[in-house]
This record gives structure tokens, C-alpha cells and sequence, in this order.
């Protein structure tokens, strides 16, 4: 380590040191500044529920999407299906799978 | 309320906020004030504390809806108090509202004496740590905004990487490069100015 980085760590440790700044005392009673503070959320109260709303709507509109991509794909899943589960095709395989499973002539 | 009955829980007042009784927040206030105004006194000079302090708990208000109970109501507050004084180091170094303070002769002498090593008996002095504080806040100024912020709670305020990620939502990467960057303007900083002293 040269010279410069040498002064440079005991300068920042050194700052480091310094006590944090001291505390002021407030320039309002407590009270006082906690009136101001409810008087703000009073305000905002009707941003909340607005945002609560919002949120409930759109979990509502979520819940509503997700039914009807899951009403949809069964659908088309049935579509698809159907008419394969209907065939002779399908039956003619099954059974040759069970004469061979159970070697039967 | 009965003047029997046990206060309500932080997770009760919550709840009854949320419900629409929004004076319910009054006793949260009172019961978190403290903590609040201690985050913000050590991060924003004296005269903005009240201010900050207030808009932290107008925050959280209005955030309450995303509040999940997992972690205490304390810990989420905390949060947002470090997130407010970092937002408002960012917006102090956009539009700074006083010039940067400059450094004068005592405090180059501070430098000085601190770089030279001499300084034990001299910094158990009132002055001294003055200056020091002084010349901390001015080279803190010069670094700015978020990078200030993780120098100072890592440094000063001794907390660790991850302490730092969760009260700021980061990654510790982000933290680590963060304090890697600030640290190596801080240096530089302060060795322009030993160099000016000469």
C-alpha cells in the first residue's frame, strides 16, 4: 500500500468515526405533528379505497379471465377428443392392445 | 375502548384500517413515531426530519394494501423510511435546493491532520468531531443520491449487505457495486482535496 492509500484510510476511517448528526429538536410539538399527519391520510383515505377497489376489481377480472381460459380449453379438449374416442379406429386398437396383452387369437 | 383492554395488536389496527376506519392509524403512529424519526434523523439534515417522517407514514398509508403480515409492521415501515430518505438524496441531487457546502480552512486542517494519523487525542475533542461530521456531510453530498445512502448505512451505521438489500429491495450485487462505486468516489474526492491542502 503506497503513502496516498495510506492518508486515504485514515482519513475515511476517520470519518467514519465522526459522530452521526446530532439530533435537532423538533420544530413542532408531537401533537401538533401528528394532527398534520392524520390530516394528510384523511385525505388520501379516498385514494386508498380507490386503490382498494381497483385491486378487488382487478383480482375479480383475473378470477374471470382465468375461468374462461379454463372452460376454453376444456372445450376444445372435448372437441378434440370426442371423435377420437368415438372411432371404430380407436376401438379396433384397443381391442388388438388387449388380445396382445392377454394373447388371445 | 375499555381502559382494561389490552392495545390492539399492530396486525388489528391494520386490519381496521383497511376495513375504512382510518383513525385506527393514529395509535400506529404513535407506537412507530419514534423509530421513524430515529432512521430519518440519521440520514436528512435536522430541519427535514419532521417532514420526511410525515410523508413516511403517509406512504405506508397508502400502501397498506400490499403489506403482507409475514414480517412485523415495524420492519415494513423501516423500509419505506430508508426508501423515502433515499428518494429524497435523489431528489436533492436533481434539484439541489442549497449549493453544495464548501470546505474552509479548519476543515482542510481536519483533513490533514486525519491523513497524517495525528489526530487521537485532537478528534476527542467537540470541534474536531464537528468538523469531521462536517467534512463527511460535504463529501457525502458531492456522492449523492442512493450511493449515499449505502455508504452511509454500510460505514456509519454498520449494517450488512443483506440488511442493506432488504431495507432498500436491491440484490446484494446491487449493494456491493453500489458501495464499490461510492467508496471509490469518495476516495477520489478526498484526495483531490488532501492534494489542495498541500
Amino acid at each position: 500500500m503506497n503513502d496516498r492509500d495510506a492518508k486515504l484510510d485514515r482519513v475515511e476511517q476517520a470519518l467514519w468515526q465522526a459522530s452521526p448528526p446530532a439530533a435537532t429538536p423538533p420544530s413542532q410539538p408531537v401533537e401538533v405533528w401528528r394532527a398534520n399527519v392524520m390530516r394528510a391520510v384523511r385525505l388520501a383515505a379516498p385514494e386508498q379505497e380507490a386503490a382498494l377497489l381497483d385491486l378487488s376489481w382487478l383480482r375479480l377480472q383475473r378470477a374471470a379471465m382465468a375461468a374462461v381460459i379454463v372452460a376454453a380449453v376444456s372445450w376444445l379438449a372435448t372437441q378434440v377428443w370426442a371423435p377420437v374416442r368415438d372411432s371404430d379406429l380407436l376401438k379396433a386398437a384397443w381391442v388388438q392392445s388387449m388380445a396382445e396383452t392377454w394373447n388371445l387369437e | 375502548m375499555q381502559p382494561d383492554a389490552p392495545m390492539p395488536s399492530d396486525a388489528e389496527l391494520i386490519a381496521r384500517v383497511r376495513a375504512g376506519h382510518v383513525n385506527d392509524y393514529e395509535p400506529l403512529i404513535t407506537r412507530h413515531r419514534e423509530q421513524v424519526f430515529a432512521i430519518v434523523a440519521r440520514h436528512v439534515p435536522g430541519a427535514q426530519v419532521a417532514e420526511l417522517a410525515h410523508e413516511v407514514f403517509v406512504r405506508a398509508f397508502l400502501s397498506l394494501r400490499t403489506y403482507r403480515a409475514e414480517k412485523p409492521f415495524a420492519h415494513w415501515l423501516s423500509r419505506i423510511a430508508v426508501r423515502a430518505c433515499c428518494d429524497f438524496w435523489r431528489q436533492q441531487a436533481r434539484h439541489p435546493e442549497t449549493p453544495a457546502s464548501t470546505l474552509d480552512a479548519d476543515h482542510q486542517d481536519w483533513l490533514e491532520t486525519a491523513a497524517q494519523g495525528l489526530a487521537r487525542e485532537k478528534f476527542a475533542e467537540e470541534i474536531a468531531q464537528r468538523e469531521a461530521a462536517e467534512v463527511l456531510d460535504w463529501a457525502l453530498a458531492q456522492v449523492g443520491g442512493a450511493e449515499r445512502m449505502v455508504l452511509t448505512m454500510l460505514h456509519r451505521d454498520g449494517h450488512s449487505v443483506s440488511d442493506i438489500a432488504g431495507l432498500l429491495g436491491w440484490t446484494q450485487t446491487r449493494v456491493k457495486v453500489t458501495a464499490f462505486r461510492a467508496r471509490h468516489k469518495l476516495r477520489g474526492l478526498l484526495a483531490r482535496q488532501l492534494k489542495t491542502t498541500r
